[in-house]
C-alpha cells in the first residue's frame, strides 16, 4: 500500500497490531475446531439417530467468514455457529425439530464433552467450559441459488420458518473483502464441510481486519452504552460495501462513516445479498434509538482515528486513544507488537529516516530516506 | 591568514585555523558533512562552520513529536597549528524529554547524565569502543538517522517501557564520559532547555 506519508504506515502496521491481538488465540481457534469436528462426526454415524436425515453440516457466520473476536475482557467466551442442514420436511413444527436435535446431542454428551445443552428460538446450544456452540437445525430450498435454507424458529412473534443463505452471504463477503483470494468451492453433497483456516492476520485484507476491529469497538461502546449491539452480520454486510480506503487506518475510517450514515437511517431495512427474504436488519435495534446511538458512536471513532494519525500528540496520548477504542490489552500489546516488528527492522539495517527524521516502515528503505547502519544503543543507566 | 585563532576577534570564524594542508583537508571535509546533511536533512541547519568542527541544529520528527537537537562533528582540534583527532560525533537534545510516569524510578535509557540536564541530554548511540562508527562515515548516513531512531525507541520506551533497538552489553566497561555530564539521572521534572551554541562551546573562543 503507498502512504503519502512515512508514518501512515506506521499507524497502519499499528492498527493491523491490534486487530491481531483481538482474534481467538490460535490455542481457542484449534479448540473451537475440535469441537466442531466432533459435533460433526457424530451426526454422521448412528450413534446420533441422523444419518437418515442426510446431515451436512458447516460454520456460519463470523467463524465461516473468519472475523471471530475475542471478548475485550480477555474473558475465553466465544460463540461459534453451525448450520445443521436436514432432509426433513420444511414445514415440520420448529419445537419438534429443535427438540430432536437437541436429544440426539444430549445422548452425545459423553463424547461431545459439552456442560450443558439447551434449546433457544432457532438453535441448540452447547455450552462448553469457555466457549458455546449454536447448532442451527435448516432444510436445503431447492430450485434456489445455492446455499438457502428454511430454518426453523420457535419465536411466538415471527414465523415458524425462515428463509436464510448464511454460506451466501459468506460468499459475497469473501468476494467484496477479498477480491484476489481464490474462495474453494464448497461440495454441495458433502457431508462435513471443513471449517476454513484461520487466517493470520497478517495477511487478511484491511477490510476484513476492519471489521474486526468495529466489531471491537461495538462490543466496548454498547457495554459502555447500555444500548443493543448491532448484530455482526449487519455490520459486515454494511461495511463490506464502503469505499475502500488507502491502508487499514483509512479503510477502517471509511468503513466506519458508511456503517454510521446507513445505521442511522430510521427505515432501517438491509437484505442478504444472497436472499433477499433474509431481513439482516430485522432484529435490530431492539430497543428505539440503538442505532442513532451507535451512529453517534462511529462518529467518535472517526474523530478518534483522525486524531490517531494527525501531525501533534504524544504516543502516550495516541495509546489511550486505541485503548479507549479497542480495549487496553490489544492497544497495550500492539504497541508492543510495534517495538519488535522495529527492533527487527534495525538489526536488518532497514530501519530509515526521511529528511524530516520521519521514520519509514515499508520493510525496504524508500527513496528520499536514508538506512540506519546496524548499531547498538549504549550509555545511560544499565536495565 | 590567521595564526592566532581566537585571540583575533575581528578574523569570521569559518576562517579560522591555522595555515597549511591540515585546514584545506578538514574544509573539504566538512564541505562533504554539510553537503550530505544538506540534501538529506534539510531541517538540519549549519550554526557553526569551522574547518575542525562543524555544529548543526534542527528539528526531527519521528513519528509525531518534534525534537530539536544539536550534532557537533569534531574533526579536529586548533591549537594554532590544527591537528586531527577523531573525537565521536554528539549528539544533544535541546527539547526536554521525561521519565515515564508509569515508573518514574526507571532513567530514560541511553543518554550521558541526567535526562532533566537545563543544557540538553546527550544521547548514547553507540559503543565508542565498537566498529559502528569510524570518522569515515557521513554524520547524515549514521548520526542522523541513528538520532531519529533513538527518538522513536524513546516515543516507544514511554509508550510500553521496552527499549527496542540493539544495546551493546554493559559489561564491566565504564560509560565514557564524553560529550560531558554528570552520570546521575536526576529525577525532577523536565527543566526548560537554556543551551546557547557559545556557551556550550566556549572552548572555541580561546583567551
Amino acid at each position: 500500500m503507498l502512504h503519502a506519508k512515512p508514518v501512515e504506515r506506521f499507524y497502519d502496521d499499528l492498527l493491523a497490531d491490534v486487530a491481531r491481538r483481538i482474534q481467538l488465540t490460535p490455542t481457542a481457534y484449534k479448540e473451537a475446531v475440535a469441537h466442531f469436528d466432533a459435533v460433526s462426526r457424530y451426526f454422521d454415524e448412528n450413534e446420533s439417530g441422523f444419518p437418515d436425515y442426510s446431515p451436512v453440516i458447516y460454520p456460519q457466520g463470523s467463524f465461516r467468514m473468519g472475523s471471530t473476536i475475542s471478548a475485550y475482557d480477555d474473558r475465553e467466551d466465544y460463540d461459534i455457529d453451525l448450520i445443521l442442514e436436514l432432509m426433513i420436511d420444511p414445514k415440520a413444527d420448529p419445537d419438534a425439530v429443535l427438540q430432536l436435535v437437541a436429544r440426539s446431542l444430549e445422548t452425545g454428551k459423553g463424547r461431545l464433552k459439552f456442560s450443558t445443552c439447551e434449546i433457544k428460538k432457532r438453535c441448540v446450544t452447547l455450552n462448553y467450559a469457555n466457549m458455546h456452540l449454536d447448532v442451527t437445525p435448516a432444510v436445503l430450498v431447492t430450485g434456489r441459488v445455492p446455499r438457502v435454507i428454511s430454518i426453523f424458529d420457535r419465536h411466538p412473534e415471527r414465523s415458524n420458518h425462515a428463509l436464510a443463505n448464511p454460506e451466501g452471504f459468506a460468499r459475497w463477503f469473501d468476494g467484496s473483502v477479498r477480491p484476489r483470494v481464490v474462495i474453494n468451492e464448497r461440495e454441495v453433497r458433502a457431508q462435513i464441510v471443513p471449517v476454513p483456516q484461520q487466517t493470520p492476520s497478517d495477511v487478511k485484507p484491511d477490510r476484513l481486519l476492519a471489521v474486526q476491529l468495529l466489531k471491537r469497538f461495538r462490543d466496548i461502546r454498547c457495554d459502555r452504552g447500555n444500548y443493543d449491539r448491532c448484530p455482526s452480520v449487519l455490520l459486515s454486510c454494511i461495511a463490506a460495501d464502503a469505499r475502500p480506503g488507502a491502508g487499514l487506518v483509512s479503510d477502517l475510517r471509511s468503513a466506519a462513516l458508511h456503517l454510521a450514515q446507513v445505521v442511522s437511517a430510521d427505515d432501517l431495512r438491509i437484505e442478504n445479498p444472497a436472499c433477499r427474504e433474509d431481513v439482516l436488519s430485522d432484529r435490530w435495534p431492539k430497543r428505539p434509538g440503538s442505532n442513532q446511538r451507535f451512529a453517534s458512536d462511529l462518529g467518535i471513532l472517526v474523530e478518534r482515528l483522525d486524531e490517531l494519525v494527525r501531525e501533534d500528540g504524544t504516543q502516550v496520548r495516541k495509546r489511550d486513544i486505541l485503548m479507549d477504542l479497542f480495549g487496553e490489552n490489544a492497544a497495550r500489546d500492539g504497541y508492543r507488537q510495534a517495538v519488535e516488528r522495529a527492533g527487527m527492522q534495525s538489526r536488518s539495517g532497514q530501519f530509515a529516516a526521511a529528511g524530516t527524521g520521519a521514520v519509514t516502515f515499508s520493510g525496504t528503505v524508500p527513496s528520499g530516506s536514508t538506512a540506519a547502519p546496524t548499531h547498538k544503543f549504549y550509555g545511560g543507566a544499565a536495565r | 591568514m590567521i595564526a592566532d585563532v581566537g585571540s583575533n576577534w575581528s578574523a569570521p570564524l569559518c576562517t579560522a585555523g591555522s595555515t597549511g594542508w591540515r585546514p584545506r583537508v578538514a574544509r573539504f571535509f566538512a564541505d562533504m558533512q554539510i553537503r550530505a546533511m544538506t540534501e538529506r536533512f534539510p531541517t538540519l541547519k549549519v550554526v557553526i562552520d569551522l574547518p575542525w568542527m562543524t555544529i548543526w541544529e534542527g528539528e526531527l520528527t519521528p513519528l509525531s513529536q518534534p525534537y530539536r537537537l544539536r550534532i557537533v562533528d569534531h574533526r579536529g582540534m586548533d591549537d594554532g597549528g590544527m591537528k586531527f583527532a577523531s573525537p565521536w560525533p554528539s549528539v544533544r537534545l535541546l527539547t526536554p524529554i521525561a521519565r515515564r510516569p508509569e515508573a518514574p524510578e526507571v532513567a530514560i535509557p541511553h543518554i550521558y547524565g541526567s535526562h532533566d540536564n537545563p543544557r540538553g541530554a546527550d544521547l548514547c548511540l553507540y559503543h565508542p569502543q565498537s566498529r559502528d562508527w569510524n570518522d569515515e562515515m557521513l554524520v547524515a548516513k549514521s548520526i542522523v538517522p541513528w538520532s531519529a531512531e533513538w527518538l522513536f525507541y524513546y516515543e516507544m520506551w514511554l509508550v510500553t517501557g521496552v527499549w527496542g533497538g540493539e544495546e551493546a552489553e554493559h559489561g564491566s566497561v565504564p560509560i565514557p564520559l564524553q560529550p560531558t555530564a554528570p552520570q546521575r539521572q536526576g529525577s525532577r521534572p523536565p527543566r526548560p532547555i537554556d543551551a546557547p551554541v557559545m556557551r556550550s562551546f566556549a572552548y572555541l573562543l580561546r583567551s
